[in-house]
C-alpha cells in the first residue's frame, strides 16, 4: 500500500516541477524570445519547499501510522502545490506566505499524525474544544482585524504578520463536537418512538451550540462560512439519523433563512442578485463573476497555459476565485482534473468512514470529508455562476494560511482514522 | 459502505458532475459570446506582446505605429491631431475610429501552427495605408486652428480623401490619463465632426437645388424674381440673405451669389416631391457613405411637406461634411459623384502591398452642362449659412474647389461658431495651399 502512495507522490511531484518549469518558461513565452530578463525566481521556493514537506509526511505518516490511507496525501499535496503555483502565477506576495503556511500546516498535519493517538481525547472534551472555538471566533466580533486593511474583520492576531482566522478552526471543531455528540446520543435522539421528531430534551444543546456558532458568524457577516456549517449540520444530522427527512426540513429552512438574509443583509442581496442576473450590472455588482466567467471561457478545453492566460483581470483571483484562474491558465482539463481530485478526496474520506470502528470514527471521518467537499462545491458553484458566491477558501488551493493549516489538521485526523482501523485489524 | 454514507457520496460526487458540466457550459457552449464581450480586455492585452500593424498615409508617412519591445509594445501616434479619425487602442477603453475599423487587419493573427498554439505565440498584426495625405492634412489642420468644426478634402476624381479634420481633438497617446476630462468636455473632443456629425446643410444646399432646377428646366437663372432680396420666414425660422443684396429684386444668379435663401424655397417648391427626392438619392445625402469608419445618414424625409424647406436646406435632411464634399465633388467633376475611398492598401502576410478596391462605381449626378453652370456661378466657392435646429444655432459652411479647369480637389468647411468669412478663409487657405504642394 505504502508503495502505492510513494509512486503517487512521485507523480504529484514530477507535476508541481513541472509547473514550476512552467512558470519559469512563462516570460520567453510571453514574449516569443530568449531575450527577456528575469525579475524573480524566488518561486522555485515552491518545489524546495513541496519536496521537504512531502517527503517528510510521507516518511513521518509511514513511520507511526503504517497502515494509513495511500491516496489521501499524495491528493492532497498535488493539490496544495498545484494550488502554490497558481498563487505564485497571481502574487508572488502571497504565494511566498503560503509557501511558509504549507511548512506549517505539513508540520501540524504530522503532530496529529505522530500524537493524536486514538482521539478519545478529542472526543472527551467536546464542550471544552468547541466553546473554545466559539470564544475565539466571538473575539473577532471585538478586536478582528482584516489583514488587507479594509472588508470583513475576520482574523485575529496581526502578530509578526500573521494573522489567524477562528472561524476556520471552529468549522473543524463543530465536525468534532458533532460527531462526538452524535455518537453518543443518538439513539435517544432519534429513537423510533419519537420519530418523526428528535427527542428535544437531547437534541436541544446540539442546537444551541449550532445556534451560537451561526450567530457569531452571522453578526460577523460570514455567511459563506455560516451556509457552510448549516449544510454540515444536515449532513452530520443525517449520517448520525439515517433519516433523509431532517435534510430536506433542514433545506427549506436554510431556503427560509437565505431569504430572510435576501431582505435582511444588503450584502447577501447584492450577491444572490450578481449570481441571479450577472449581466444586468457587469462593470459593477456583478464585475467579479462577469469576469471570472469570461476568463473560464477564455481557458477554452486546453487553457491558455500556465503563465500566459491574463487571470489577474478578475480580482482577487489567489482567493476567492483561484478557479476562474485555473479554468483559464488549465482550462477545462484543469477544471475537470481538480474537481476529480477533490471528488476523490472526499470519497477516500467517505471509504475511511465505512470502514471505522466505531460511531464517533464514523461520524468524524465523515463529517470532515463532507466539510471539505461541500466547501469546495459553494467556492466553485460561486465561481462559475451555478450558486450565489461565497467567501470561502477552494480547499487545498486558494490563498489562505488558517484555511490550509485547518485543512491539513483535517488529513492528519483522517489519516489517523485510517491508520488506526487497520491496526485493529492486525 | 453504509447505506447512508453510499447516499452522500453519491450526493456530493453528482454535486462535482454538476460543476464539470456548467464548466463545460462556459467554457465551450457559451465560449464565443463571453470571449467577445466588450469588458474582456484580453484580445487588446495580446498587443503588448504582438506588435498592432502600423497605419501609414498615401505616401507612407507614419500615422500610427508600434512602439517598444516584445511584451511591452504600446502604440505611439506621432501626429496626434489626427486622433478623432485614427481613433486609439486601450485595454479600458476599447477600439475607437480607424483603429476599430480596421482592427482585424492591425490586430495579430491566429496563431499558425501549433507550436504557436501551444505558446500562444501569435502573428504580428498587418499594417494598412490611408488615402490621407499627412502634408495636407497638417496644412488642413493648421488652417482650422482652435475653432470647433470639420474639414474634409477629397481628391473629386477619385473620392480619396486627402484631409480629415475634426476640432477639438485629442491626444490618443494620452488617451487613458485624459478620459475622464475627454468624456465629461461638452466641447465632445472624441467625436470625429467629418464623418460622424450630422449638420444642418442651409444654403449649403443651394447649388445642388440650383442644379436640379436647371436640369429639370423650371428656371431661367437670368430672368428677374421680385422680392427675392427678401428675408425668408417660415414658421419661427428668419433666414435673411447671408450678405446684403443690392436691392429686392434680384436674379436667381444674384440670389445665389448672395445667399438669399427666398428663391430657393420657391425652387424647392416647383421641383415638388419627386424631384427632390430624386436631387437627394442622385447626391446619395440619405446614405452613410461606406468608407470604413462609422458615418450617418439623416432618414427620408416626406418630401412633399418639406420640399420648400429643403430647397433652402432647413428640412429634417441634415449631413456630414463629408457628404457635401462628395456633392461639391459631382459639381466640380462635370455632374460626376465620385465614391468616398480612406483605405487604399492593405499589407498582406506576404508583406506585399495590395490594393484596396473602392465599394463602386462614379455616379452621374448631374448632366455635364448642368454642373458646368453651377460651377461658372461658384467659381469661388460657397459659402454658406445653415440653421441648426431647435437652438437656433448658426453653422457656417464652405464648398469650394480647385484648380478652376479639371479641377482635382474639393473641399468642405463646417464651423459650429457660424462665422462664415472664416470657414471661407479656410477653405481658400486650404485650397491654395493644396495646389502648391507636390
Amino acid at each position: 500500500m505504502l508503495r502505492r502512495e510513494g509512486t503517487l507522490f512521485l507523480l504529484a511531484g514530477l507535476f508541481v516541477l513541472a509547473c514550476t518549469v512552467a512558470l519559469t518558461l512563462a516570460p520567453f513565452a510571453r514574449a516569443n524570445s530568449w531575450g527577456v530578463e528575469i525579475e524573480d525566481l524566488r518561486f522555485w521556493l515552491l518545489p524546495g519547499t513541496w519536496l521537504a514537506c512531502a517527503l517528510g509526511a510521507h516518511f513521518v505518516a509511514r513511520r507511526f501510522l503504517p497502515q494509513h490511507d495511500p491516496y489521501l496525501l499524495p491528493i492532497a499535496y498535488l493539490l496544495s502545490g498545484w494550488g502554490l503555483a497558481i498563487v505564485w502565477r497571481l502574487a508572488p506576495r502571497f504565494g511566498l506566505r503560503q509557501t511558509l503556511w504549507l511548512a506549517v500546516a505539513t508540520a501540524a498535519m504530522l503532530g496529529v499524525v505522530w500524537l493524536a493517538g486514538d482521539l478519545r481525547w478529542l472526543r472527551r472534551y467536546r464542550y471544552t474544544w468547541f466553546v473554545l472555538g466559539l470564544a475565539l471566533t466571538a473575539l473577532t466580533l471585538f478586536i478582528g482585524v482584516n489583514p488587507e486593511g479594509f472588508g470583513a474583520e475576520l482574523w485575529l492576531g496581526g502578530v509578526f504578520g500573521v494573522f489567524l482566522q477562528p472561524a476556520e478552526l471552529l468549522k473543524l471543531l463543530l465536525v468534532v463536537f458533532l460527531a462526538a455528540y452524535l455518537a453518543d446520543r443518538r439513539e435517544q435522539i432519534f429513537a423510533p418512538q419519537a420519530a418523526p421528531f428528535p427527542r428535544f430534551p437531547y437534541f436541544l444543546p446540539l442546537l444551541i451550540m449550532w445556534g451560537f456558532s451561526l450567530l457569531i458568524l452571522l453578526a460577523q457577516r460570514d455567511l459563506g462560512m455560516g451556509t457552510l456549517f448549516f449544510l454540515v449540520f444536515l449532513v452530520m444530522v443525517y449520517l448520525a439519523s439515517g433519516q433523509a427527512a431532517y435534510v430536506l426540513v433542514g433545506l427549506m429552512l436554510l431556503l427560509l433563512g437565505g431569504l430572510f438574509a435576501y431582505a435582511a443583509f444588503d450584502v447577501v442581496r447584492l450577491r444572490v442578485e450578481a449570481w441571479w442576473d450577472p449581466w444586468a450590472d457587469p462593470s459593477g455588482r456583478s464585475f467579479q463573476i462577469v469576469q471570472s466567467l469570461i476568463a473560464v471561457a477564455e481557458g477554452g478545453v486546453f487553457g491558455r497555459g500556465p503563465g500566459l492566460g491574463a487571470p489577474g483581470l478578475v480580482p482577487v483571483a489567489h482567493s476567492d476565485f483561484l478557479f476562474a484562474a485555473l479554468a483559464e491558465e488549465w482550462g477545462l482539463l484543469g477544471m475537470i482534473g481538480a474537481l476529480a481530485l477533490l471528488g476523490a478526496f472526499v470519497l477516500r474520506g467517505l471509504h475511511i468512514a465505512a470502514r471505522a470502528r466505531n460511531a464517533f470514527d464514523q461520524l468524524l471521518a465523515a463529517g470532515l470529508s463532507a466539510l471539505t467537499g461541500l466547501q469546495a462545491l459553494l467556492i466553485i458553484g460561486g465561481v462559475i455562476k451555478v450558486v450565489p458566491l461565497t467567501g470561502v477558501t477552494l480547499p487545498f488551493m486558494s490563498y489562505g494560511g488558517s484555511s490550509l493549516l485547518v485543512q491539513f489538521i483535517m488529513l492528519g485526523l483522517l489519516l489517523r482514522l485510517s491508520g488506526s482501523q487497520a491496526k485493529r485489524g492486525l | 459502505m453504509p447505506p447512508h454514507l453510499n447516499r452522500l457520496a453519491l450526493v456530493l460526487m453528482a454535486g462535482f458532475f454538476l460543476l464539470a458540466l456548467a464548466g463545460g457550459y462556459w467554457a465551450l457552449a457559451v465560449q464565443e459570446q463571453l470571449r467577445a464581450r466588450n469588458d474582456n480586455p484580453r484580445r487588446l492585452l495580446l498587443e503588448r506582446r504582438f506588435a498592432r500593424g502600423n497605419i501609414y498615409d498615401r505616401n507612407g508617412r507614419v500615422l500610427a505605429e508600434t512602439r517598444g519591445r516584445p511584451g511591452a509594445y504600446t502604440r505611439y501616434y506621432p501626429y496626434p491631431a489626427l486622433s478623432p479619425v485614427l481613433g486609439y487602442v486601450s485595454p479600458f477603453y476599447g477600439l475607437a475610429g480607424i483603429e476599430a475599423a480596421e482592427d482585424n487587419v492591425l490586430h495579430s493573427g491566429e496563431p499558425q501552427n501549433w507550436w504557436q498554439a501551444l505558446t500562444g505565440v501569435r502573428p504580428a498584426g498587418r499594417a494598412i495605408r490611408l488615402t490621407l495625405d499627412l502634408r495636407l492634412q497638417a496644412q488642413v489642420d493648421e488652417a482650422l486652428g482652435r475653432r470647433t468644426g470639420a474639414v474634409v478634402l477629397l481628391d473629386a476624381i477619385t473620392g480619396e480623401i486627402l484631409a480629415l479634420a475634426s476640432h477639438p481633438g485629442f491626444d490618443s497617446n494620452t488617451l487613458e490619463a485624459d478620459w475622464a476630462t475627454l468624456i465629461a468636455d461638452p466641447g465632445a473632443p472624441l467625436l470625429n465632426r467629418a464623418t460622424f456629425a450630422l449638420y444642418q446643410p442651409g444654403g449649403a444646399m443651394q447649388p445642388f437645388v440650383l442644379a436640379a432646377g436647371l436640369q429639370s428646366s423650371v428656371i431661367n437663372l437670368q430672368s428677374p424674381l421680385a422680392k427675392a432680396g427678401d428675408t425668408f420666414q417660415s414658421g419661427a425660422l428668419v433666414l435673411p440673405c447671408r450678405s446684403d443684396p443690392p436691392g429686392p429684386a434680384l436674379t436667381l444668379a444674384e440670389a445665389f451669389r448672395y445667399g438669399c435663401p427666398g428663391p430657393f424655397a420657391a425652387l424647392g417648391e416647383a421641383l415638388g416631391a419627386r424631384r427632390m427626392e430624386q436631387l437627394h438619392s442622385d447626391l446619395r445625402l440619405l446614405t452613410a457613405p461606406d468608407i470604413g469608419l462609422p458615418t450617418l445618414a439623416a432618414s427620408a424625409p416626406d418630401f412633399a411637406a418639406e420640399a420648400a424647406a429643403l430647397g433652402v436646406g432647413q428640412g429634417s435632411v441634415t449631413v456630414t461634411p463629408l457628404h457635401l464634399a462628395l456633392a461639391t465633388a459631382a459639381i466640380a467633376r462635370r455632374g460626376q459623384l465620385p465614391v468616398p475611398q480612406l483605405l487604399r492598401e492593405v499589407e498582406g502576410a506576404d508583406g506585399e502591398w495590395r490594393a484596396v478596391t473602392g465599394s463602386g462605381n462614379p455616379v452621374a449626378a448631374f448632366t455635364p452642362a448642368v454642373a458646368e453652370q453651377v460651377k461658372a456661378l461658384m467659381r469661388n466657392g460657397h459659402p454658406a449659412v445653415a440653421r441648426a435646429g431647435a437652438e437656433g444655432r448658426t453653422l457656417a459652411w464652405y464648398l469650394g474647389f480647385a484648380p478652376y479647369d479639371d479641377t482635382r480637389y474639393t473641399i468642405a468647411v463646417l464651423l459650429e461658431d457660424g462665422d462664415v468669412a472664416a470657414a471661407e478663409r479656410i477653405g481658400l487657405q486650404v485650397l491654395k495651399a493644396v495646389q502648391v504642394t507636390p
